[in-house]
């Protein structure tokens, strides 16, 4: 058939020979005209014939064409470019980028790649440089603000801060939210995103919906943010080397009373304590005060009485150095990207380091006809030097009253004052001494690397094979010091001052993660309207954890951190995991006249921790796209609408909620013995069930999503923008039910309850400015609005606490309600919601029941980036606003109860009556309290549980906010400037800062209300403390080389 | 056509690891089976915490007796069952800290091949003897409840029994677990924190639960009673030694619960001191226990006034020997052995002389406090403590020395109280008290079960006439 074929090609030709001119063999080399790489796979056509050919994978191409004709090069992605052939000589070709969005090729799940027409679902691509303007230490922050639907909370300070990433809202009471993290193709995590080189990223897609994740199956739940690193081109060698210095300052310090010194009660006429932590004593004025009791020489300081700024002081300048090297090369057989850096983090909290150091090696290459090798490896190493009692460290911070300048007390070595023994604190240590005699030292090793082959047996063929390992290594130590005091401290105070008798715990841990996957695509045209294109893949990977922790307390030596030197016996844990997950899956998509696509895709999984007969479970999806522009003639002749796409799609994923990241849910489902506690007993062993069973047909929690929406571009302006509408059930909610300990367990793990989410998505581009000159203005916004509701819980209860602050406040999931919901107590009040206060005493009081006071995860996001770019300069800002949720402050004891915190200080410490309040008046109505005054505004008011620190309320506020998220100046030097150095292409000068700038309501008088004490993979976000320190600000200049 | 095949190997080979995923849940680094032993040591243990707790969360029946009251809290001694969660924390601690473990235990035995019958046998009997004398504190404790349909997670909602039936079921199985005892096989041994695998004192431990148990009914199933007591009352404790005590250790966290409440090693709280409804009487009597019971203030002995509020550095406080954190939890001793034989002779179940066993008991008490042979004897001596001269009926006369005897023993004196109805305790009253106070006959169930098992424990509560502090259970007759 074959032979048939080209005989009778060879008889066309040969008759053409004759009556036209003669055709020869013309040779040449396609190349992007944006970075110079070679393109392989461009087809090279004959205009008006059926002749063709497609490039190598050198980009180079051999064709029969005859002077005159015209050869049309295409390529996806690219525009079309035709070339008439000359008499004589090569053709070489450099094809320019399609910039009609709808024409951009992006990567969808599974690897795979479509052409942004073909997408039925919501998606936004982020490119390097967005990414990297900011010059974050981790990727993760700069996302926040850019991407309409997706939520980045920073939920703690210091080195390396930890991000929380949930697209969509929170589908799962209890299980993950956070977005799917997939690194070159391999599920990665969380944390791997947060510590890789963010200069190694070429692009991140963000696929906000379950459905255009589904092809991942069982972790499809939550969408998914796919990485992609940077390769070397083909025909091009640049080296590239930046060092940045970032500045770090803290920004936001809560507000604090300086009108008050130490001192207790009596609160009417306050008289003042030299050694007290509480600021409840008399009003500054300015005369010289004993602090402190007199050390054993007798010395003791003497100091203004007056407000010093050393609580704003105590935190330090800190300072970030980041040095980047990267190298990317290739020629026509291969490609590589070599890229080092090294960071060099000190934050605003004394004595944090935080160290960092990355190293990435991507290559490819063709290594056979038709195959291509490629491979990706990273590998991270952090070191990190914290305190693990800053939370501790920052509350005797603010035990010190104001006329004591802390920032003397750095030396506790040398300095007696400074000494536990000489601190004039009598209830609280020097907190300079609590971060140095509490310290957690860690390192972390991550490694990421895969390997894949490509092969084309056959032109609509590919066939994919890969293999990857992601793995984590870690281990650390933290120690307590040991501390005895002098027996002169001990006589002159009394039980508050007692020994620590140091501690030390070391572990270690890894956790690893195999994967192979197979894939085989399948695109053709069945006819010249109608394109299918297919793939069908499996994939295996087998998860395993593991960690060792040994600790023991009462140290021999001092300052020698060894499990060894110990008098006690260690206690030592040891945890094992290992899950294995199947999946085969499938996706089609057919196109007809390039305006209408409809994209299914299923895949099965099978999932270890899961019984055998709930093991396997189907996961489909469809979507639809419609490029209206393309299909309706009226609209493609608009010289305003340039393109018009609707869309639409429908999945239902899954996601098995069992266990934690670490233990991975394995073995959950046989229910295991403990060692109860205090065993051995004598020498015995004793075991106990655990509490909680898990049902036996556990099933996965089904996320049934539904999402449309369209987007747009418009000729003038530059105009795009789009909607997008989603709605998520939930069904099958995991959670633990408690149930009659009369069945031999207090809770029962099942599958229960109901989440809805909905909302929408949205965003609009506009360049206002646009001159010949080169200046140019743009504008972009993104705005995103979820509302979540939990629709049934367990038969038992309407709702289920997810974590507590006492009996102060809570965040609950409670039926009819926005989840994660706060409440907390509040005062007792009439029926005109006065707080009734006591007709004697002027004290309000509560009755400990708790109310709700909105949701905390926020309801409305609002992102701006707006850019000014003037030939080669280019200014760069980012903005976010937040707002409808609240935020609960756990930090009573540190503002309140210490005196420090401004609230105190309201009234002056003054008798007053507390506002919008009423009394019962002995007829029992309720009449407006206007002349009933507290019977103490001081001590006895503040520190109180009853009337103040136990009222959550006084705590809750609004955690709305606006940031100026980033902002970001960039200078090209000009060629000219760079002179005959023919070696050096560019140098690029940057100033840039995050966090610049934060606004708050008034409400909130503490921090910055993206923290969460739970850190990033609770669901009860919410709730702050004191282990948030005050939030920085960064900011930085860079200079960058380009050889 | 190869190219295929190659192609659809790894769909082929992804089959078969699907059915293997099974061994990948076997969880190999951490117990999915423990030895039986070590949930029996457990279970023991759970049994004699919440039997010996003076934890106001837990346990509150010295108070319920006025052995001990309080000094700053009041809600307790004035019966508030609801402000805490009292009746949830004994249910738990008995259904999930001990009969739960004993399940299991017992599951894991009958589920061993390798065991041979006897062993399973005499280990099995052990466990069902501790485990009726945990149902009989449960049913005892609440009347009422979930007993058949217990034990089983897949039933969430297990219906409450009649308690009348659980009793009855249980003392069948502590008959058909007696003889098991002798069966000659290997008994739990080391693990066994009662008697390290004695058999003839747990044959004696058995037969005196039997006794007890029996002898709880004795007024409202005396034909019942009257059998078990019978065939029990020769096969008893004999002596101190044979007690059934729960030997705590002094290393944390495994010292007395007492202690852990009460000591000032532990707790820096002060909230219990003896009640002078106790100490007034022992001090009338000269009882040669009151230094092992209480401190002495001044060098005498002085109570707080039940029910109110107390100084505590004014009055006596729980002795050294109670607090110490090794002092052992007593589940049945010798003594009260005794107190049931004169019993058991006063209502015609046996023959013997009742003062003769009164005198014992009295004794066996005292010598195990650490008073001395000689002190009993002249304790005895005195005509309101001798048999023959003591106030009032045999009920009255060993209801009032069996309260003395079960000291520190809240729940234990709590039952007997209820069920000889001496000695006469009033609640609190006057000063600030709130009118109508009633000491608690029963415990009502755990609130939660309200939400968690609605409907079973509004039947149950119905069908005892009430889920409330003031129902009698049906062996309460009096």
């Amino acid at each position: 058939m074959k032979s048939l074929l080209l005989a009778f090609a060879f008889a066309v030709l040969l008759c053409h020979t004759n009556t036209f001119a003669q055709s020869r063999e013309i040779t040449g080399k396609v190349m992007a005209a944006a970075d110079s790489s070679w393109l392989p796979g461009v087809s090279v056509r004959i205009a008006g014939s059926q002749s063709g050919t497609l490039t190598n994978e050198n980009g180079e191409f051999k064709i029969q064409a005859r002077q005159g004709q015209t050869l049309v090069f295409s390529f996806v992605g690219f525009l079309n470019q035709s070339v008439k052939v000359p008499a004589s000589g090569d053709i070489n070709v450099k094809l320019d980028q399609d910039e009609l969005s709808l024409n951009e090729v992006v990567i969808t799940a599974g690897g795979l790649t479509a052409q942004r027409r073909e997408l039925g679902s919501q998606s936004t691509t982020l490119k390097s440089q967005e990414l990297t303007q900011g010059r974050p230490t981790s990727v993760a922050s700069s996302l926040a603000g850019r991407v309409p639907g997706l939520l980045v909370m920073g939920v703690s300070s210091g080195v390396n801060p930890a991000f929380r990433l949930v697209l969509r809202g929170n589908r799962s009471l209890t299980g993950n939210n956070q977005a799917l993290v997939i690194i070159d193709n391999m599920i990665s995590t969380n944390d791997i995103l947060a510590n890789m080189n963010p200069e190694d990223i070429d692009d991140i897609q963000v696929l906000n919906g379950a459905g255009a994740a589904a092809l991942y199956g069982s972790d499809a739940s939550n969408g998914a943010l796919i990485v992609t690193t940077k390769k070397g081109k083909s025909g091009k060698t640049e080296i590239r080397v930046a060092h940045s210095a970032i500045v770090e300052k803290v920004a936001f310090l809560p507000q604090l009373q300086s009108g008050f010194g130490s001192g207790t009660t009596p609160d009417d006429v306050p008289t003042y304590t030299p050694y007290e932590n509480q600021q409840f004593g008399p009003a500054f004025d300015g005369s010289m005060v004993n602090i402190g009791k007199p050390l054993q020489d007798g010395s003791i300081q003497n100091v203004p009485y007056s407000a010093r700024n050393s609580r704003e002081d105590f935190w330090e300048t800190g300072l970030t150095n980041q040095t980047d090297l990267s190298i990317s090369s290739g020629d026509e057989k291969g490609t590589y990207y070599l890229s080092a850096q090294y960071t060099n983090q000190h934050s605003t909290v004394p004595l944090e380091v935080f160290k960092r150091y990355s190293v990435r090696a991507n290559s490819s290459r063709h290594i056979y006809k038709n195959l291509t090798a490629s491979f990706n490896t990273n590998f991270v190493a952090t070191r990190s030097d914290v305190s693990n009692a800053t939370a501790t460290a920052y509350q005797n911070l603010l035990m010190s009253p104001s006329q004591v300048d802390v920032t003397q007390y750095k030396d506790w070595k040398n300095n007696p004052f400074a000494n536990p023994n000489g601190y004039f604190n009598e209830y609280f240590t020097n907190p300079y001494f609590t971060l140095a005699n509490n310290r957690g030292i860690s390192r972390y090793d991550y490694f990421q690397g895969n390997l894949e082959l490509k092969w084309h047996p056959i032109r609509p063929l590919t066939v994919t094979y890969r293999t990857g390992i992601t793995t984590k290594n870690y281990s650390g130590k933290t120690h307590t010091g040991k501390f005895t005091y002098s027996d002169y401290t001990k006589s002159i105070s009394g039980s508050s001052k007692t020994d620590t008798p140091g501690s030390v715990a070391d572990f270690s841990a890894f956790t690893n993660q195999l994967v192979n996957d197979f894939i085989a695509e399948f695109k053709t045209n069945f006819f010249p309207s109608l394109s299918f294109s297919s793939a069908i893949g499996t994939t295996f990977r087998e998860n395993s954890n593991k960690n060792i922790f040994v600790s023991a307390t009462g140290l021999v030596v001092n300052d020698l951190y060894n499990i060894g030197n110990s008098l006690s016996n260690p206690i030592a844990i040891e945890q094992n995991f290992r899950t294995r997950q199947i999946g085969v899956y499938g996706e089609a998509r057919l196109g007809f006249k390039e305006f209408i696509y409809l994209h299914v895709t299923g895949r099965n999984d099978w999932r270890s921790i899961l019984s055998k007969s709930n093991r396997s479970f189907f996961y489909p999806s469809a979507d639809i796209s419609f490029i209206a522009t393309d299909a309706i003639p009226a609209l493609a002749q608009s010289d305003f609408l340039q393109t018009l796409k609707l869309r639409g799609g429908y999945s239902k994923v899954g996601q098995v909620n069992l266990g934690n990241i670490f233990n991975l849910g394995a073995y959950s489902l046989s229910s295991t013995f403990s060692q109860a506690s205090g065993y051995p007993y004598s020498s015995g062993a004793g075991f106990t069930l655990d509490n909680n069973l898990v049902a036996a047909d556990i099933k996965p929690e089904m996320t049934i999503g539904e999402e449309a929406g369209f987007d747009f571009e418009l000729v003038p302006l530059a105009i795009s923008g789009g909607l997008t509408f989603y709605k998520t059930n939930t069904v099958n909610q995991t959670i633990s039910v408690i149930v009659s300990s009369a069945t031999g367990y207090q809770t029962l793990t099942t599958n229960v309850g109901e989440v809805v989410n909905n909302g929408l998505e949205s965003y609009f581009n506009i360049t206002p400015i646009k001159t010949s000159n080169g200046f140019e203005v743009s504008l972009a916004a993104n705005y995103t609005f979820n509302r979540n509701k939990v629709i049934s819980l367990s038969k038992q209860s309407d709702q289920m606490t997810l974590s507590s602050d006492g009996n102060t406040a809570r965040i609950i999931a409670k039926v009819g309600s926005p989840f994660p919901l706060l409440q907390t107590t509040r005062y007792t009040r009439d029926p005109e919601n006065r707080i009734i206060v006591d007709p004697i005493t002027g004290y309000p009081s509560t009755n400990g029941t708790f109310h709700d006071v909105g949701i905390t995860n926020p309801p409305h996001i609002l992102g701006l980036t707006g850019t000014i770019k003037f030939r080669k300069l280019k200014l760069n800002l980012l903005f976010e606003y937040r707002n409808g949720h609240y935020i609960y402050n756990a930090i009573s004891t540190g503002y309140d109860f210490s005196g420090a915190g401004i609230s105190t200080a309201w009234y002056n410490r003054d008798r007053f009556v507390i506002p919008n309040s009423s009394y019962k008046n002995a007829d029992g109505q309720y009449v407006a309290n206007t002349n009933i005054t507290t019977r103490s505004g001081g001590a006895d008011f503040w520190t109180d549980a009853t009337r103040n620190r136990g009222i959550g309320e006084n705590y809750a506020n609004s955690a709305g906010f606006w940031k100026l998220r980033e902002a970001s100046l960039r200078y090209d030097l000009p060629a000219s400037l760079l002179g005959k150095t023919r070696f050096m292409h560019g140098i690029t000068l940057s100033v840039q800062g995050r966090n610049l700038f934060i606004w708050v309501p008034k409400s909130n008088l503490y921090t910055d209300p993206e923290y969460s004490q739970n850190g990033v993979e609770s669901n009860a976000v919410g709730f702050t403390n004191l282990a948030q320190t005050p939030p920085a600000r960064y900011f930085g200049g860079t200079i960058s080389f380009t050889f | 056509m190869k190219k295929l095949i190659i192609l659809f190997l790894p769909f082929l080979l992804l089959t078969a690891c699907v059915d293997s995923l099974d061994d990948y849940n076997v969880d190999t680094k951490r117990p999915s089976t423990a030895p039986p032993v070590t949930l029996f040591s457990n279970a023991l243990k759970g049994l004699a915490d919440t039997l010996t707790s003076p934890n106001v969360n837990v346990n509150n029946y010295r108070l319920y007796v006025q052995q001990w009251t309080t000094t700053t809290y009041l809600d307790e001694p004035r019966y508030n069952v609801t402000a805490r969660i009292i009746p949830e924390s004994f249910w738990r601690g008995l259904y999930k800290g001990v009969i739960s473990d004993l399940n299991e235990s017992r599951r894991l035995i009958n589920a061993d091949p390798l065991l041979s019958q006897a062993t399973k046998d005499v280990q099995l009997a052990q466990i069902e003897i501790v485990e009726v004398l945990t149902w009989a504190a449960l049913v005892n404790t609440f009347g009422n409840l979930p007993y058949s349909e217990a034990m089983n997670p897949e039933n969430p909602l297990p219906k409450y029994d009649d308690a009348k039936t659980v009793y009855d079921a249980i003392l069948a199985r502590l008959d058909a677990a007696l003889p098991k005892l002798e069966s000659k096989g290997t008994p739990f041994g080391a693990g066994d924190l009662l008697y390290k695998g004695n058999i003839p004192q747990w044959v004696k431990f058995g037969n005196s639960l039997k006794l007890k148990l029996a002898m709880i009914i004795a007024d409202s199933d005396e034909a019942k009673a009257k059998k078990m007591v019978s065939e029990a009352a020769p096969k008893v404790f004999t002596g101190n030694a044979d007690k059934a005590a729960f030997p705590y250790i002094s290393t944390p966290p495994n010292y007395n619960v007492v202690a852990q409440n009460l000591n000032s090693l532990y707790t820096s709280r002060q909230d219990f001191i003896p009640a002078a409804t106790i100490v007034t009487p022992m001090n009338e009597l000269n009882d040669p226990r009151r230094p092992f019971f209480f401190t002495t203030i001044g060098g005498k002995y002085v109570g707080g006034q039940y029910g109110f509020l107390n100084t505590y550095s004014a009055f006596s406080h729980i002795s050294d020997k109670i607090i110490d954190p090794a002092f052992e939890g007593l589940l049945l001793d010798y003594s009260e052995v005794e107190f049931l034989l004169a019993e058991a002779v006063e209502r015609g179940f046996i023959t013997g002389s009742a003062a003769e066993h009164y005198n014992k008991a009295v004794t066996a008490s005292i010598t195990y406090w650490g008073g001395s042979a000689a002190e009993a004897a002249a304790y005895l001596a005195q005509p309101k403590v001798a048999y023959a001269t003591a106030e009032g009926n045999w009920k009255q006369k060993i209801g009032f020395q069996k309260w003395f005897a079960l000291y520190n023993r809240g729940w234990e004196s709590w039952v007997e109280w209820r069920r000889l109805d001496f000695p006469k305790l009033s609640p609190p009253s006057g000063g600030n008290v709130p009118a109508g106070l009633a000491i608690p006959v029963r415990m009502i169930y755990p609130i939660v079960e309200q939400t968690l098992n609605g409907t079973n424990r509004k039947a149950a509560a119905d069908a005892i006439g009430g889920d409330l502090a003031t129902t009698k259970l049906w062996w309460d007759k009096f």
